[in-house]
């Protein structure tokens, strides 16, 4: 899912901060002026946030936000090295997301992008094989070329220390080398991480800046091949070093759950086992493999999805308060949460594997198994639904139910928290029950499912909703993209939405067992048509553990004109 | 939205608040409108009547008598009534059918005659010796003594049911409300008796005790261990427009305070009836009034408006210029008070009550201001949450909280969780509390009326200030129309404990 959420993502991108470069589009008043209608009871704090900043100052808010100004200057020189530049994450996210962070200025202004990868390139080559991802307007190709300008590129092997010693001499001999702090992305297939990083350590550490190094998913395969890399890993780097990227973390709203939580006096009290019913964690992407199934095959749903991506939003909906908001202390709250979750059993999941739809057009007609390159007879899962549970005082008993899968009727990522019946009912049975929801994608939105009386003459209870769809309360703000708050937070050292080692072991432990009797057993998926809900056996055992589905209602867009 | 017809509404509705029981649709009603030809007969209940009979929600067989001194006819009124009416042409059918279903009696409100020729009248009306009666008293209060005396000796139906619809004032103080009441319970039972209090009617007044008992997600949080105090709201942008002198004999806090804004308390404090019917609603609420002692006088605020120089038009009169204001009259035109309900669940959060006329807008709200989250990691940058019921202008519910600053900042920034009718129900006309109301009287549920103990301990609670006010004859803080009130109301609010963020707007 990963390179089709890139291509989504960039496509979508819109995703400028400053709203300096805004108030230079020609039709920014009138999106002012319907912002300000929508907003009746604007606040000042949102007046104030539509002042334009200049670059400079957002940046100097920001790094005073995530950093306190102490350990960053912005004078220092950093340089960004991608191992891997050559290939398609490099392509289609990294250099793209390198050059909008550029172009908005939040990079501190001594930065050199330094590409690393076996083929013969020069920059020229990666810019043209970039252009089509940069999303460049006419009146940036200055800033482009400034950008490329500061870019250089090595070509070595990655299992040769003269190709690091190469490479590091390079970094030394650009304006500021020997002083500067280096950021290694490693954007390489996990065969090759084995020794690239420890050439980097050997040869490539700067002696006077700091060195942090970016890791990508796959973190192994279960929980032994994950404490290996690890192991290694730890071998050469501390953890503070470390920052494996679940983009999930990078997301608005998944950032947003901490403060929803912990700035909001009205979800203490409720947010606990006498309160809330159940939790659904849910991401349902609307197409298949395309053709790519091949290397999802390896996987398959659970490692791809459910055991970073919805484990880790499990976490922020089930922690406790971490003693502040440091990176430390809220990463160890969420391994305290998963040590409280046993290893999900075969009984509390459902696996499913789409069909062609004969009726569907396109994509929609072939299965899974019809992609060329996916295994024959596989029995590699594309859904899955799991329940876990927390053991703790909080959630005991309190159903955690992960649902993903591909090839579904809608593209979608949310939490859901259900809670319980109102005891000691009054309406006749007549109440739904009340649900907060945070959408994680796509139209980030909160709402809060509730009873309200039927407006008129009537005095019977009818679902509506409290609504914040971020489209209509946010219309100038920009969202940034998952990477570029993630790249952003490695230069300014926070460690917060990156995943630490402990926290991935545990997510290991807990899916290990499962994993490894799937793959030994091979049980074969539940097939469910391209373009479904996915199977029925899933909506079952939901419902089975204490979700209640009212399927009488459907959210209005209440700002819809 | 589900289209009913009209007498699929009727039905669903008289289902819903009346269990299908009692008066079949279609036995005959005589609606009685004892004052016929006054302000309140004219503008408010003839139109209101109007618009029910035209959307079908009135009995088929009604008739409306109106009663009065006057010598009128049923097209004197008619006329009288048309500019309140909103009739549109393709309605001029139904509202000859309308008119057709009245009739008018001139009599004397303190002659027992007159009662009887009203009598007579009903029975004479087809259906009209089965007929259930509603008598409405739009009359001033000095005469209701021979009214209500005389309706008991003459006009009770005998074969269908007699309900009697009260407007305020209902006394000026505990012990003039206990004789008007006493004097009604000697005529009528406590079923029969339907005291008007409008803001009962309203949209989002009834919707309290939906939003507080249909949702599981309010029930742990509202009480004295999350609710730092509420704030209920009437705001009036207008003065006595020359009407000072009816008002002057009152004052803000009987006109407002001690009814409107009282009943939203009671709404707001009660404990979970025991269901939904009205006697048990009522218990709960007069439980939640036996728990508030009079507000002390340190806990009060109150002001007269004075005129703005700058202001235009009436904007530049203060009350006391008001030709019909007696000279120096020391009535409030704005009053802030705490109470304090001494329950398990409410004691020592204050509930501040503000009411007042010539301010700065219109707006009638409750408030509820959560208290800080304790243990705070956000480094005080954190508000207070708070859910705002809007009950007029622009009906809303919004939930104040705090969400991350979006983008790529990591901080706490105030935002709302909103509901607004307007644009949530673009299609529903929200019925006028007076046709809610009417319509309960049909249906017998007295669940938005108030009833006579409620209305005691509503008395008992105000007097000894009412009492004190007008013993001590200080003249209230002055401030000038168009304005939020005297300052001195904001710093009593601060001082109970609201916390007033001056960033986000929610007061001005």
């Amino acid at each position: 899912m990963d390179i089709s959420d890139f291509v989504s993502v960039s496509l979508l991108h819109v995703v400028r901060l400053i709203t300096e470069r805004q108030r230079l589009h020609k039709h920014r008043t009138g999106h002012q002026e319907l912002a300000s209608d929508s907003r009746k009871r604007s606040t000042a704090t949102d007046e104030k946030m539509s002042l334009p900043l200049s670059r400079s100052e957002v940046f100097g808010e920001l790094r005073k936000e995530l950093y306190d100004d102490e350990e960053f200057h912005q004078s220092d020189v950093h340089i960004f090295i991608i191992m891997g530049a050559s290939g398609d994450l490099a392509k289609k996210k990294i250099y793209p997301t390198l050059w909008w962070l550029f172009r908005d200025g939040l990079l501190p202004e001594q930065t050199y992008f330094v590409g690393f990868a076996r083929s013969d390139l020069t920059v020229d080559a990666i810019r043209i094989s970039c252009m089509p991802y940069l999303m460049v307007t006419e009146t940036e190709a200055e800033r482009l070329s400034v950008f490329f300008a500061r870019n250089s590129y090595i070509s070595g092997k990655y299992a040769d220390d003269a190709s690091f010693s190469k490479l590091n001499a390079h970094m030394l001999s650009l304006p500021g080398g020997p002083e500067a702090n280096r950021l290694f992305y490693l954007a390489l297939p996990p065969t090759v991480y084995h020794e690239v990083t420890k050439n980097i350590k050997h040869h490539c550490m700067s002696k006077q800046g700091w060195n942090r190094v970016i890791v990508e998913k796959p973190f192994g395969h279960d929980l032994q091949s994950s404490e290996e890399l690890s192991t290694h890993l730890s071998s050469l780097f501390s953890e503070d070093q470390i920052y494996r990227i679940d983009h999930y973390l990078g997301k608005e709203m998944v950032q947003n759950l901490m403060v929803l939580r912990f700035g909001n006096r009205i979800f203490g009290p409720i947010w606990n086992r006498d309160s809330v019913a159940c939790v659904v964690l849910t991401f349902k992407e609307p197409f298949g493999t395309q053709g790519r199934g091949g290397y999802f095959d390896d996987f398959g749903i659970i490692r791809d999805v459910m055991q970073n991506h919805l484990l880790q939003m499990l976490c922020l909906v089930a922690m406790e308060k971490p003693a502040t908001t440091s990176s430390d202390d809220v990463r160890d709250e969420k391994v305290k949460v998963l040590k409280c979750i046993a290893p999900v059993t075969m009984s509390d999941v459902v696996l499913g594997q789409y069909v062609g739809n004969p009726e569907g057009e396109g994509d929609a007609k072939l299965g899974y198994l019809e992609d060329p390159t996916v295994p024959k007879g596989s029995t590699q899962a594309t859904f899955a639904t799991a329940v876990l549970y927390v053991h703790n005082e909080r959630w005991d008993g309190v159903p955690f139910i992960l649902r993903c899968g591909k090839a579904l009727n809608e593209r979608k990522a949310e939490v859901r928290l259900q809670f319980t019946d109102v005891p000691g009912d009054i309406f006749e049975s007549k109440c739904q029950r009340n649900e907060l929801v945070v959408r994680v994608q796509p139209n980030e939105a909160i709402y809060a499912k509730m009873m309200s009386k039927k407006p008129g003459v009537y005095f019977s209870p009818e679902e509506t909703e409290l609504d914040l769809t971020y489209k209509s309360r946010y219309k100038d703000v920009k969202l940034p993209d998952a990477y570029e708050r993630l790249i952003l937070d490695v230069f300014c050292g926070s460690q917060m939405h990156f995943v630490r080692s402990d926290e991935l072991r545990e997510a290991w432990r807990i899916f290990t067992p499962l994993l490894h009797q799937i793959d030994k057993e091979k049980p074969k998926p539940i097939p469910y048509k391209y373009g479904s809900r996915g199977p029925s056996e899933a909506d079952d055992l939901v419902q089975k553990v204490g979700f209640r589905y009212e399927g009488t209602y459907k959210w209005v867009n209440p700002h819809k004109l | 939205m589900e289209l009913l017809t009209r007498s699929e509404v009727f039905v669903q509705l008289r289902k819903e608040l009346y269990g299908d029981k009692e008066s079949s649709h279609s036995s005959t009603h005589i609606f009685i409108i004892l004052g016929a030809s006054g302000d309140l007969a004219k503008k408010k209940i003839y139109p209101t009547l109007w618009w029910l009979f035209r959307d079908g929600l009135l009995p088929e067989n009604i008739y409306i008598v109106g009663f009065a001194r006057s010598n009128l006819t049923v097209e004197n009124i008619k006329a009288a009534c048309m500019p309140h009416m909103k009739v549109t042409d393709d309605e001029l059918d139904s509202l000859s059918a309308f008119f057709k279903r009245n009739s008018y009696l001139s009599g004397r409100y303190d002659v027992g005659n007159s009662f009887e020729q009203l009598n007579s009248h009903l029975l004479s009306l087809p259906g009209g010796e089965n007929a259930s009666r509603l008598f409405y008293l739009a009359l001033p209060p000095t005469i209701y003594h021979h009214v209500g005396t005389n309706l008991r000796k003459h006009c009770m139906s005998y074969k269908g049911w007699n309900r009697v619809i009260f407007e305020k004032p209902f006394g000026r103080d505990l012990q003039s409300s206990q004789e008007l009441s006493v004097h009604l319970s000697s005529l009528f039972k406590e079923d029969q008796i339907y005291r008007i209090d409008h803001y009962l009617g309203k949209e989002m007044v009834q919707n309290l005790m939906i939003l507080r008992f249909g949702n599981r997600i309010f029930g742990p949080i509202w009480n004295r261990n999350s609710v730092a105090c509420v704030v209920l709201t009437f705001k009036e942008p207008f003065g006595t427009q020359g009407r000072g002198g009816y008002f002057d004999g009152f004052g803000i806090i009987r006109d407002v305070m001690q009814n409107h804004l009282l009943q939203m308390l009671c709404l707001i404090a009660m404990e979970k009836p025991a269901s939904t019917s009205p006697a048990d609603v009522r218990d709960e609420k007069v439980k939640v009034l036996k728990c508030i002692s009079s507000p002390d006088m340190r806990n009060v605020v109150l002001g007269q408006y004075v005129g703005d120089s700058e202001g235009e038009g009436e904007s530049k009169l203060g009350y006391l210029d008001d030709p019909t204001v007696p000279k120096r009259s020391c009535t409030p035109t704005f009053a802030t008070a705490v109470l304090y309900v001494h329950n398990e669940r409410w004691d020592g959060v204050p509930f501040i009550l503000r009411c007042g006329k010539a301010l700065n807008e219109r707006k009638a709200e409750v408030r509820l201001q959560f208290t800080d989250v304790p243990g705070d990691i956000f480094a005080e940058r954190c508000q207070r949450n708070e859910l705002v019921v809007r009950v007029q202008p622009d009906e809303a519910i919004y939930l104040k909280m705090m969400t991350k600053r979006p983008g790529v900042f990591f901080s706490p920034e105030e935002t709302e969780l909103d509901l607004t009718y307007k644009s949530r129900y673009k299609n529903v006309k929200l019925p006028d509390a007076y046709e809610r109301l009417i319509l309960d009287v049909f249906c017998g549920n007295q669940m938005h009326f108030v009833r006579s103990d409620e209305l005691r301990e509503a008395w008992r609670i105000f007097t000894p200030l009412l009492h004190q006010i007008e013993a001590v004859k200080r003249q209230p803080i002055p401030y000038k129309y168009g304005s939020r009130g005297p300052s001195e109301s904001d710093d009593l609010m601060q001082r109970v404990g609201f916390r007033y963020e001056g960033r986000y707007k929610c007061f001005t």
